[in-house]
């Protein structure tokens, strides 16, 4: 199988170069005011390559730093949303029956709720600027989808023959889920976590938009993008930078993401 | 038709149930109260206060009192507006609310399918290529990045639309919040169109349609349509739960006087009878659309209705 | 042959980018008879009927020439044809009908779209089709969903639905081949009296020789893409001129022939079956809330023994091995194996016995892990079994199982997607027969693979049996297969015993009508005999839903010798001789 590296990988390795490498290339951090350059568009003198913002501070290093935020909660939540969906889903599609039906109604339920339910109801529980709150606010959405599909594979696997061949063989229960259901399911774990890694960006990007994410003087591409939209008018590169990273970051995701799902995990919902 | 209608409706209450009872005490559970932002009073007042409201009771009986008060449609007071009952502050922004929200629904819908059966019909041509690209990026795009990009090209550069200001029953400052929700789930609904058309249209029975010499719009109309419908229809929950949630981003965004605020502002204000009141609102606003796709799915299915053995 | 031809082809081919599927295949057909097109999987002869009707895929390259009545076929000129003078059937009636229209609308739409009829009046002629093609209870079923209907109504439903516009040509693609064997021989005296009665010519595809010498007149062998044999029907089946089409009549298995004597009684007999019975619960609140797939069922098998177990759908004999196997909870009776009962034990006492009685199932892409490659799939049971082994032992046992289902070592590192059907199966057998165990379960092991492949894994499980003293349970729809394997058969229908005994004795004379039925309905290789067979069948209908058993003896709803008492007492199998045991309650009258 010939294995072809797409586009999107190295778009997405070319953002996280940029990002990690950024404090290194500008000579501006995050949260310094440039009392001489506020609000400017983008220039070449004073190293603003991507203008500054109402307070003076540098957009490109701000950008860069949403985008490290941004990747980081996007990766951990992530494994914790697999995590969860694949413990979840693996074991319901293997019990079956009213184990099954009752584990599978309470995704249902939580997955036809709007997400902002959970957002308000943690947002109420958990003081505000909490790292854990968002986390679990995430990873709490994040798994459901995980969990539907890797149900789905796991009822399909087990009622396919080398499945009552191992059993006739003598096979005990962990031997058969970690020797046969876990490498058959992998890959379309694998695809749809490169899925949900731009659901969870998004989510946290829409937080940060309603107030409720990330917290000063740290940003993330939806803190930046509210403050943008507040200023779109005079300063529209405060609204462009950070749309345009976000954008390409998502659809770099997704495109990776689109291409695993066809080869690894076809046929699914 | 009726039977499985009615199975489905009764199923509701239960998740209702589960809802409101969740939420009350997962909100009562959270540290401060309604009475906490304001300057400091001195405990007396406090403690008349928390007796006005019923505050000073255990909680079972709050829950209680909350559930007669459910019974008779009364949502409780506001605690934050205190003039206000959260039923009439509800009912001020919920007309809005609801109007942009079923748009965008219906919109997406409306544009999402043919859009999709129509590229799943010419597939592997460039127009359906070209499709699949634009919704893509429609996928991608939240509605917080649509929205004041769209203010700032139609609203700013080029000014069509009204951004800003409202002026109620002018249709005009509606058309943007409303495309700006409606376009997401509109480019999901295109690809899911089309993916599930893709398929449909290499069954068997499809085969068996062209065997029979028939043409290509009954084939498309009469064969193919209603099977490909059924993951789009069973997407209908999920995206009036996505609706709601982005039309608090885009009455933020365009300023509108919708309810949405409310929700927000309510839990930061620990306003807990407006909180539960939008909640409510809001889970039934859902529920009933997850219904109505239910029973649009078993339509579409007979196998569903008749029970297949 | 004086009557013109109906159909012509010359120089048909189809090709996919460099791969040929059709290779230049040329035939006529006249009105009123029948070609039928035999070959193996991957012969090309569906391609080649598609191909005709313009239903491949938009990739696929056709040449050649076809004329339908003078009308051309080929590169889009037969598309006002399609439906009206050439109509096509297909193998899976159930996949091959839109499932959320009604049978009464999708029989009758071909007369809405071809002829102009208003859909009322369309729906009172579809009526009076499916009449035609034999369907009871028509008014009910012109508004049933495909999937409420059995598998031979549907198939008749189709027919119906091909005939709507009076073709002159029918193209069927492996009508019978989803379908019972009962309802096989219904659905195929059905064609022949169509043909008959409509003078429509009929091509039909199959890899059955059994349906070509009940219905073909002119027969065409083909083999990867190409036409090997052609001539009457006659010709080809007693005085095959090729290779090929001498080894597929050989490889099909006859109901002639000796059949394996039982051994003698003083033989050992390692497991005992006594009462076996498997319900199910329903889910919901239907009113019948069991479903009971195996009712009560009692054998034996002797060491060194098959014992095959014949039935249709419906018949529960599948769930009988899973339940024997420990697959599936049986609800009632017992399996003793070496004195040992069966559903008692559990955990690692069940494990300990597993070495000894081993299964194969009946897809064999699906019995193999993807992901695991041969030596893997087959070390498995050694792993789980026996772990004192280590892995050179290990490696050892697993040539050794290859070397002998005839796979060599470079098999060890290939994985199931890279294999063929029959490749797999050898895997499977090997994987069950490494840990040398005393009982093969066989789950209608050879039923997926072609006849020629089949014929070769059935040596291979009578060599194994003879080598090893294996006892088999072999579990199949396909009674002369049983003929050729096992020496004691054991009937079921609807989850019962019907009839066992010595598989000679038992097919020779019958003493069931179930078991005369099903016999009745395999397909012989003389023409004329099998001709005159079709003609003299009585219609008997489908097998009812194990939901809905009937009362008292479960077959009366299809016996053409019930009487009233047989809706009232269920009859149990009573000793005909020491060996052989029949449960009908009229038995003994019928025998005269």
């Amino acid at each position: 199988m010939k294995t072809r590296i797409s586009p999107a990988l190295w778009v997405l390795g070319a953002l996280a170069v940029l990002a990690l490498a950024a404090p290194f290339i500008t000579p501006w951090s995050h949260d310094t005011l440039d009392w001489e350059h506020l609000a400017a568009p983008p220039q070449l003198d004073a190293s603003h390559w991507f203008g500054t913002d109402r307070l003076g501070r540098d957009l490109f290093a701000r950008g860069m730093q949403a985008l490290r935020v941004s990747l980081a909660l996007g990766l951990l939540a992530t494994l914790v949303s697999v995590g969860i969906g694949v413990a979840w889903g693996a074991t319901a599609g293997y019990l079956g029956g009213r184990i099954d039906a009752a584990m599978m109604r309470f995704v249902d339920i939580v997955y036809a709720l709007p997400y902002v339910f959970i957002v308000i109801i943690l947002s109420t529980v958990f003081p505000r600027g909490s790292l854990a709150a968002l986390f679990i606010a995430i990873g709490a959405v994040g798994w459901l989808t995980m969990a539907r599909i890797v149900r789905g594979q796991t009822l399909s696997l087990r009622s396919r023959e080398f499945v009552a061949a191992a059993i006739a063989g003598g096979a005990r229960t962990p031997a058969i889920l970690w020797r046969h259901i876990f490498p058959n399911v992998i890959g379309a774990v694998i695809a749809y976590a490169t899925l949900t890694i731009p659901q969870v960006i998004l989510f946290e990007s829409f937080l940060s938009f309603l107030g409720l994410g990330v917290q000063e003087p740290y940003a993330s591409l939806g803190s930046l993008i509210n403050e943008g939209a507040q200023e779109m008018e005079s300063s529209p590169w405060m609204l462009l930078v950070p749309a345009g990273l976000l954008t390409l970051l998502l659809i770099a995701f997704n495109s990776l993401g689109d291409g695993l799902r066809r080869r690894l995990a076809p046929g699914d919902d | 038709m009726l039977a499985y209608a009615l199975r489905r409706i009764v199923g509701l209450a239960p998740t209702l149930f589960v809802l409101v009872t969740l939420s009350f005490f997962v909100i009562r559970l959270a540290p401060g109260g309604p009475f906490d932002q304001e300057q400091t009073l001195p405990p007396a007042i406090r403690a008349n206060l928390d007796a006005a409201y019923g505050l000073d009771r255990p909680l079972l009986v709050q829950y209680g009192r909350y559930l007669a008060g459910l019974a008779h449609g009364d949502l409780g007071p506001s605690f934050r507006f205190k003039d206000f009952r959260v039923t009439e502050l509800i009912a001020s922004g919920l007309p809005l609310s609801l109007t942009i929200g079923l748009s965008a629904a219906v919109l997406a819908f409306l544009a999402g399918v043919p859009l999709g059966a129509w590229a799943a019909w010419r597939d592997r041509s460039r127009v359906a290529a070209a499709l699949m690209a634009f919704s893509m990026l429609g996928v991608v795009l939240p509605a917080f990045v649509i929205g004041p990009l769209l203010a700032l090209v139609f609203g700013i550069y080029w000014p069509i639309f009204r951004v800003g200001g409202y002026v109620p029953g002018d249709p005009a400052y509606l058309v943007l919040p409303v495309v700006t929700l409606a376009l997401p789930v509109a480019a999901y609904v295109a690809r899911l169109t089309r993916d599930s058309m893709r398929e449909v249209l290499r069954s068997n029975f499809i085969r068996t349609a062209r065997a029979k010499g028939l043409g290509s719009r009954a084939i498309l109309w009469r064969h193919a349509l209603r099977p490909a419908l059924i993951p789009v229809v069973s997407y209908l929950g999920p995206a009036t739960a996505f609706i709601v949630t982005g039309s608090l981003v885009v009455e933020s965004v365009f300023g509108l006087p919708g309810s949405g605020r409310y929700l927000v502002q309510g839990a930061i204000d620990r306003d807990y009878t407006l909180v539960m009141g939008m909640i409510l609102v809001y889970g039934v606003f859902t529920l009933v659309c997850n219904l109505v796709a239910d029973l649009a799915y078993g339509w579409l299915d007979p196998r569903v209705r008749v029970g297949a053995p | 042959m004086t009557e013109p031809a109906l159909l012509e082809v010359e120089g048909l081919g189809v090709s996919y980018g460099d791969s040929r599927a059709v290779h230049d295949v040329s035939f006529s057909l006249a009105a009123g008879r029948c070609l039928g097109v035999i070959g193996e999987s991957g012969a090309g002869k569906s391609q080649a009927f598609l191909a005709l009707m313009d239903l491949l895929p938009a990739r696929a390259r056709v040449v050649g020439q076809a004329r339908l009545a003078g009308q051309s076929l080929l590169g889009g000129a037969g598309a006002g044809l399609r439906g009206r003078e050439v109509a096509m059937i297909f193998q899976d009636p159930l996949s091959s009908l839109t499932p959320h229209m009604t049978i009464g609308d999708q029989v009758a739409e071909p007369l809405v779209a071809h002829r102009g009829m208003g859909w009322r009046q369309a729906r009172v002629r579809a009526a009076q089709l499916l009449d035609q093609v034999r369907v009871n209870d028509v008014p009910r079923r012109l508004a049933q969903y495909p999937h409420e209907l059995s598998g031979g109504m549907r198939q008749r439903a189709m027919i119906a639905m091909a005939l709507a516009c009076d073709p002159k040509l029918l193209i069927a693609d492996e009508p019978t081949t989803a379908l019972d064997v009962s309802v096989q021989a219904q659905l195929l005296a059905l064609l022949r009296d169509l043909i008959n009665e409509r003078r429509m010519a009929l091509a039909l595809v199959t890899h059955d020789m059994g349906v070509i010498a009940a219905l073909a007149d002119d027969v065409q062998v083909m083999r990867g893409g190409s036409v090997v044999e052609r001539g009457p029907v006659r010709q080809i089946l007693e005085r095959p001129a090729h290779d090929y089409t001498r080894s597929l009549l050989a490889a099909t298995p006859r109901l002639e022939g000796a059949a394996p004597e039982p051994k003698t009684s003083s033989a050992r007999v390692p497991l005992t079956v006594r009462d076996l019975a498997v319900r199910f619960r329903l889910p919901g609140w239907r009113r019948r809330t069991e479903l009971v797939a195996v009712d009560g069922v009692s054998f034996d098998v002797a060491e060194g023994e098959a014992l095959g177990i014949v039935g249709e759908s419906g018949s529960g004999k599948s769930t009988l091995t899973r339940a024997l196997l420990r697959l599936t909870q049986a609800s009632g009776g017992d399996a003793v194996w070496l004195g040992r009962s069966l559903r008692e034990l559990d955990g690692d006492a069940l494990r300990a016995v597993r070495a000894d009685i081993q299964v194969v199932f009946q897809d064999p892409f699906a019995s193999l892990d993807p992901t695991m490659s041969v030596a893997e799939c087959v070390a498995e049971p050694l792993r789980a079994l026996r772990p004192e082994m280590d892995a050179t032992a290990r490696a050892a046992a697993v040539q050794r199982a290859l070397d002998s289902v005839g796979l060599d070592a470079s098999f060890a590192t290939r994985r199931s997607p890279t294999l063929s059907g029959g490749q797999c199966q050898r895997v499977a057998i090997a994987r069950a027969m490494v840990l040398q165990p005393k009982l093969l379960v066989c789950d209608e092991a050879v039923s997926a693979l072609d006849v020629s492949i089949q014929a070769q894994i059935l040596e291979l499980l009578m060599r194994i049996k003879r080598e090893q003293g294996l006892s088999l349970v072999f579990v199949s729809h396909n009674l002369a297969v049983v003929r050729q394997l096992c020496e004691r058969v054991l009937v079921m229908y609807l989850g019962r015993e019907v009839e066992s005994g010595p598989t000679g004795r038992v097919f020779a004379a019958p003493r069931h009508p179930y078991t005369r039925m099903l016999l009745e309905s395999v397909p012989i290789l003389d023409p004329e005999r099998e001709r005159a067979r079709l003609a003299a069948l009585p219609a008997s209908g489908d097998t009812p839903s194990p939901v809905d058993r009937p009362t008292g003896c479960a077959f009366r709803t299809r016996c053409p010798e019930a009487r009233p008492q047989c809706a009232a007492v269920r009859p149990e199998p009573e000793p005909v001789d020491n060996s052989q045991r029949v449960a009908c309650l009229r038995w003994r009258e019928l025998e005269n």
